[in-house]
């Protein structure tokens, strides 16, 4: 089975190099034109681009085969042998998406849109070629303004801000002998009783070192008193 | 949760003046009566005068015995803090930004400061038998900045890795010179 | 889960490279770039109402302006080495006949705008130079076939359907016939010259032959070789030249007579009127050249009128005029490309455009000197003056540079060539294909100085790739001590050597040029500056010999006979050699062959070292996990390009590291169904190359990187010698959706800054690629912001916004020049070809340097307002302190009191 499978693949795979060869070589001598129209953005009449025709060139493989639009938006570019071709509309303001153009042997044309990463996608677009300006080509970035909205609500200056409603607000409540009285409460509630470790840590020392009769009674002096206090 | 530590802190801080007036003043009793007369009637059979003579017998113990007890509390505060400290750079995350940077600022900080103003610290304590808290107070502050120098490790603060240096490694002296191109005819 | 996962990367990676591409602000356009165009050496001319029509050997249309000479449009037909203009005829439109030898492109543009108005094919079978004239409406395409026949092809121009237009071919015997370039056409006629018979045949007649006279009968008896040269009339009319005297000969009526009067071989003559103008050399120092007008028929003098010529141009010729009634203007252009127009009689010059720098071939960029009053300073310690006067002379000095920093820069208002704080402005000194140097300010972009060398031509080196050799053998830095700089160029006659040395600030030259008595194979510049702090250099000839200049620098030299190599890439024998000077002694150098890589049967497309001035910062690269992975830097190390044709593979492109000390090949890759053009860029410890895919037809660029591993073998001291283990190499691949023309990488003072891959495209556009994005990443680790590493993507995207030079679009760019500026963040780059373009890029933005929109005002207000409030809130919390204090002793705060004590006795309790 895996065998098979093996055999298969590399069936396959060697066929498809195989295609790929004989269209490459399907290509002879023969000189062909390749046309085109390019149509501008609405806005290259209106704009100051009138004369847009002059500075758009066509470039084929990266200006191998260069064209030239005439007025009406038409160009055609001569002495193209059989091969396969990206043409590229150029103008300094507008973008366009390229295109690439095969030409067999026979002289048949297609069309379609460059692909660079998956090369044997076709899809394909009319050919005589009609090119569409995609927009303005951006080259700038467009520089921060300040405004105070963006000052305050960034989150730093929102945390800096925060403290100082705290300090500022805070202590006007405490001012407020009601919601002292609340808070004194919140924290009566939220005491517990812990033995306190310094205590019990000085106690032990104080027994080790001291070992007077007192401490006997200290103790017992000490306990009932703290607990009526802290039972307040 | 702090302010409160600050304010137990500083009901410390009072009592503690008052202890120390305590020894002289004529104004204690005035104050106790205050304070105790108002809560508890006293019980039957108690005499509030033998308990205060009790006191006066035990006041010279009761008073070493509490500046020993405020010292103790003094050199297990910072102990006391590390969990404190722990859960602040736990909450405090390990991503690089203002206000991490300034909590593990303060927490390495305090300490440090703490340890620098620890002769001062005691000198409140008028005892210098306080050898035994000065070491555990310096101890639990050498905690805290221990725990403080964690945080700045997981937060990659600490240069104790090779690419740290790097920035400072001189490119190698060149020993042989080289130069030449294209044979041009 | 894949998709989403993939979504999310991308995300991230565009997060990135927001932060790492630096688009301009719409508002610097222009602050610190400049462009200026060109059209090259002018081949064709046409003298319009208004305007300029020329044709140039750049295979360039353009229309200048008459009043001022600026390009009104410029249209680039193909690539110049492919096509050249053959014919240019201006009416009522302009009409061009551009190609070579057997395909024509044959196009007639307007004239007010340069739009194409049409365009048609013309092939022929012949591939044979060939020449073209329009007459009366019809193209005449004249095809001399050698030893055989004439093929003359007329083609209707106008009121023909394009597809039905048919040339009418005809054929006339010529045996004689060599090749075209004894030929001319001159009018109605097709003239030529071959073996001292004259030929010449009507084109306007169908059935005509050629018909001969000897050149005795002609000329009288003699021996010196003649030339023809065409000159324009509506007689048929051409220049005998022989021994620099121009005989005029006319034909009328089938009968060729020659006029007995002399000319200049430069005579030239326009349709509007009946002189013929020719430039003589004049006695005259200010005024070199004069014109001289003559009578057509009579050959007398009409007038003649000295011109102001420039200073520092070459000889001129005439390529064109015209006249209306008393106004004559003269189109000259000079043996080093410049263009001037005349008007005539005043002979005034009304512009001069330098074409020269439309062909660049070597650049170099110089620091400008201190001014001359931080250069008093050094003074101070000069003669054995006392110290009260040398104290007075550092204390006005120094009040004096205060004053002029508090006035504000004087040095710059006074356009004076003095070094800024940042380095910014500096010199760009090129050197051109015409033989001319320049000086380029880098802030104004405007001509410092021009010094032309007459007879010298550039080297060839791979693929006809044209070099001169700039040397920068002392900068400007050494105060007394001037810049000193060496173009190394050779002889356009002979072939020899020049030297010429020169101050790049000056352009003056104390040596002037010297010319060798043996050719220049390749020079080397050493890094062991003497006794004045010259670097000095040595040059190696065609039989291997070694010259060192200075000579006296042998000294230096000496102490490094074993230290010192030498490669030489011979494109010929597609091989590579590695020399040393090991053997050389004090009195003779001497060049050792060590090493040699031969690729053959591949051609050895390029050879890239790293750039000598670089510094490079970082020796590692941190991984996720902190440890260190060092770089391999080895400063020796050539990156080598080969193309092997293979019968399977139909081609394949090698890439080889190779140790240029050793000759130890470190890597090599091999990429098959690919061709070039290949572009290497080799920086620190990578190298970075583009290729054509031939299999997936697209352009691809390669990484390539080499590490040491986690440890460094030697930290102080580099060398070649010690090689304990191969490096690890990584490289990866990507697409590049563009056709690259150039390539080179920033260059920084210290190499802090990141890098960036600078790659001028064949759509016009220079863009900047981040070397973090074609950076190999590494297999099993992390890659994400965190460690500052984008994930892998197969298409390097371009994006609009890192074009350099934004809509500037640039022609035929030939080369990117980069050079550190004084801060560390920004470089100096310089885009030449048919268009010099000069910018500065900051690849990691400009750190070290406040933002040019940087609000002061906002700061000082925030500043000022703090201030204020501190002062404000002080009062308020004095005022509120006080009031608490009388507060506390109010009566009513009593039950406040006993509160406070009540608190304070549980404290004491506890």
């Amino acid at each position: 089975m895996n065998f098979y499978l093996k055999l298969f693949l590399s069936l396959a795979f060697f066929l498809s190099v195989h295609a790929d060869i004989s269209v490459e070589e399907e290509y002879g001598s023969g000189r062909y034109v390749i046309e085109g129209r390019v149509f501008p953005l609405s806005d290259y009449q209106t704009g100051n681009l009138n004369n847009w025709q002059a500075t758009t060139r066509v470039h084929v493989n990266g200006g191998e085969f260069i064209g030239f639009v005439k007025k009406d938006g038409s160009f055609a570019i001569h002495n193209i042998p059989s091969g396969s071709y990206v043409i590229e509309v150029l103008h300094s303001e507008y973008t366009f998406e390229p295109v690439r153009v095969e030409i067999n042997s026979k002289g048949k044309f297609r069309a379609r849109k460059v692909n660079n990463i998956q090369t044997s996608l076709i899809n394909q677009v009319p050919y005589p070629l009609k090119i569409k300006a995609l927009g303005k080509t951006r080259y700038f970035q467009i520089r921060e303004q300040w405004r105070a909205t963006d000052l305050l609500f960034n989150p730093m200056i929102m945390m800096m801000l925060l403290p100082v409603l705290l300090i500022m607000v805070l202590p006007r409540l405490m001012n407020d002998p009601e919601t002292k009285k609340d808070l004194e409460q919140i924290q009566k509630m939220t005491k517990f009783e812990v033995p306190q470790v310094s205590e019990v840590v000085s106690n032990f020392l104080a027994s080790n070192t001291v070992q007077s009769p007192a401490k006997d009674s200290n103790k017992k002096g000490q306990k009932p008193r703290k607990r009526p206090v802290t039972k307040e | 949760m702090n302010k409160n530590l600050n304010n137990s802190r500083n009901i410390d801080m009072s009592s503690k003046q008052l202890n120390r007036r305590q020894k002289w003043s004529l104004d204690n009793v005035k104050i106790r009566t205050l304070s105790t007369a108002e809560p508890l009637a006293a019980p039957p059979s108690y005499s509030s005068q033998a308990v205060s003579l009790a006191t006066d017998v035990s006041k010279k113990t009761d008073v070493s015995r509490l500046i020993s007890k405020k010292s103790w509390d003094l050199a297990l505060a910072p102990l006391k803090q590390v969990p404190m400290n722990l859960f602040i750079s736990y909450m405090a995350g390990n991503s690089i930004s203002i206000f991490p940077i300034m909590m593990v600022g303060m927490l390495l900080m305090r300490p440090i400061q703490a340890i620098w103003a620890t002769k001062s610290t005691f000198k409140m304590m008028e005892t210098s038998k306080a050898i035994l808290q000065i070491i555990v107070y310096v101890f639990g502050n050498l905690v805290n900045v221990a725990v403080a120098l964690y945080k700045c490790h997981s937060m990659g603060l600490l240069p104790t890795y090779a690419s740290d240096w790097l920035a400072f490694v001189e490119p190698p002296l060149r020993n042989e010179f080289l130069g030449g191109g294209v044979l041009l005819h | 889960m894949a998709n989403f996962r993939s979504i999310y990367k991308v995300q991230v990676f565009l997060t990135i490279l927001i932060h790492l591409t630096l688009a301009l602000y719409e508002d610097q356009v222009g602050k610190f770039d400049w462009k200026r165009s060109f059209v090259g050496k002018v081949k064709y001319v046409s003298l319009e109402a208004r305007r300029i029509i020329v044709a140039t050997e750049e295979n360039v249309l353009a229309s200048l302006s008459m009043n001022t000479g600026d390009i009104q449009w410029r249209q680039l037909l193909e690539d110049p080495n492919d096509y050249q203009i053959e014919l240019l005829q201006v009416d009522k439109e302009i009409l061009t006949v551009s190609g070579s030898h057997n395909t024509w492109l044959v196009r007639t543009w307007e004239i007010n705008s340069g739009t194409l108005l049409s365009e048609w094919p013309l092939n022929t079978d012949q591939n044979i130079p060939s020449k073209f004239t329009v007459f009366e409406k019809k193209l005449y395409h004249i095809i001399p076939v050698t030893a055989s026949h004439v093929e003359v092809t007329v083609y209707p121009l106008y009121d023909v359907n394009a597809n039905q237009r048919k040339g009418i071919l005809r054929k006339i015997t010529a045996p004689w016939i060599k090749d075209s370039s004894e030929c001319v056409v001159a009018n109605s006629y097709f003239i030529c010259l071959e073996s001292n018979q004259l030929y010449f045949l009507n084109l306007l007649k169908d059935n005509a032959d050629f018909q001969s006279r000897p050149l005795d009968s002609l000329l009288g008896s003699s021996l010196a070789k003649t030339v023809l040269i065409e000159l324009n009339h509506d007689t048929p009319s051409v220049l005998l030249v022989q021994n620099n005297i121009a005989k005029l000969a006319t034909i009328v009526e089938n009968n060729i007579s020659v006029k007995p009067f002399d000319l200049m071989p430069n005579a030239v003559k326009f349709k509007e009127n009946e002189h013929i103008y020719q430039l003589e050399a004049n006695d005259n120092r200010d005024k070199l050249i004069r014109v001289k007008a003559k009578d057509f028929q009579t050959g007398k003098d009409v007038f003649s009128v000295d011109l102001d010529y420039p200073i520092g141009l070459g000889a001129p010729i005439i390529l064109g005029g015209q006249s209306i009634g008393l106004v004559t203007k003269l189109f000259l252009t000079t043996t080093d490309n410049a263009l001037l127009l005349v008007h005539l009689p005043e002979g005034k010059i009304l512009w001069t455009r330098e074409e020269a720098l439309s062909s660049i071939i070597a650049t170099e960029f110089f620091e400008l000197p201190i001014s001359e009053l931080d250069a008093s300073i050094e003074h101070e310690f000069d003669g054995d003056s006392d110290i009260i006067s040398m104290f007075t002379h550092r204390i006005t000095t120094q009040i004096n540079q205060l004053y002029s920093l508090l006035s504000g820069g004087q040095s710059r208002k006074n356009g004076v060539m003095v070094r800024d704080e940042f380095g910014l402005h500096k010199i760009i000194v090129v050197a051109t294909r015409a033989g001319k140097l320049f000086a380029i300010d880098t802030l104004s972009g405007s001509i410092a100085w021009s010094y032309r060398l007459p007879n010298i031509q550039p080297f060839l080196s791979t693929d006809k790739k044209e070099e001169m050799l700039l040397l920068v053998q002392r900068t400007a830095k050494y105060y007394p001590l001037p810049a000193q700089c060496v173009l190394l160029a050779q002889d356009s006659i002979t072939g020899l050597g020049v030297v010429f040395q020169f101050d790049p600030i000056t352009g003056q030259s104390t040596k002037g040029i010297q010319r060798l008595n043996y050719k220049i194979v390749q020079a080397v510049l050493l890094p062991y500056p003497n006794k004045n702090l010259l670097k000095p250099f040595l040059v190696v000839s065609d039989t291997l010999e070694v010259h060192l200049f200075p000579k006296d620098s042998i000294s230096q030299l000496k102490e490094h006979f074993s230290t010192t190599f030498l490669y030489i890439a011979d494109p010929k024998r597609d091989s590579l050699n590695g020399y040393s000077l090991k053997y050389s002694t004090e009195d003779s150098l001497k060049l050792t062959p060590i090493w040699e890589v031969n690729f053959q049967p591949s051609n050895l497309v390029d050879v890239s070292a790293k750039p000598i001035n670089e510094i490079v910062h970082s020796q590692g690269k941190v991984l996720y996990d902190r440890s260190v992975y060092y770089k391999y830097v080895n400063p020796n190390l050539l990156a080598v390009a080969t193309v092997t044709p293979d019968p399977n593979h139909r081609s394949v492109v090698s890439v080889y590291l190779i140790d240029g000390v050793t000759g130890l090949i470190l890597h090599s890759a091999s990429h098959r169904r690919a061709k070039g053009p290949i572009h290497l860029v080799h920086s620190e410890n990578w190298l970075v190359y583009t290729y054509f895919n031939d299999r997936f037809r697209r352009m691809e660029v390669s990484a390539v990187e080499l590490y040491e591993g986690h440890l460094q073998s030697n930290s102080t001291v580099f060398s070649s010698f010690a090689v304990s283990q191969l490096p690890d190499i990584q490289t990866q691949s990507y697409i590049l959706p563009a056709m690259p023309l150039k390539m080179t990488v920033t260059l920084t003072e210290r190499g802090v800054t990141n890098k960036f891959l600078l790659i001028a495209l064949t759509n016009g556009a220079v863009i900047e690629i981040p070397w973090l994005l074609l950076q190999p990443r590494f297999t099993g680790m992390p890659c994400g912001p965190e460690e500052s590493c984008i994930p892998y993507m197969p298409e390097i995207p371009i994006h609009s916004e890192t074009t350099i030079n934004y809509n500037q679009t640039l022609s035929r760019i030939s080369g990117i020049e980069v050079a550190p500026a004084r801060l560390e963040s920004t470089c100096h780059v310089l885009v030449h070809g048919l268009d010099i373009f000069y910018t500065r890029v900051a690849p990691s933005k400009t750190f070290d340097l406040l933002k040019e929109d940087f609000d002061y005002r906002l700061i000082v207000l925030v500043l000022v307002g703090s201030i204020v409030a501190t002062f404000v809130t002080k009062r308020l919390a004095a005022r509120k302190a006080l009031k608490r204090a009388w507060k506390i002793f109010h009566k009513k705060d009593i039950d406040k009191k006993i509160e406070v004590m009540r608190i304070c006795c549980i404290g004491i309790v506890k």
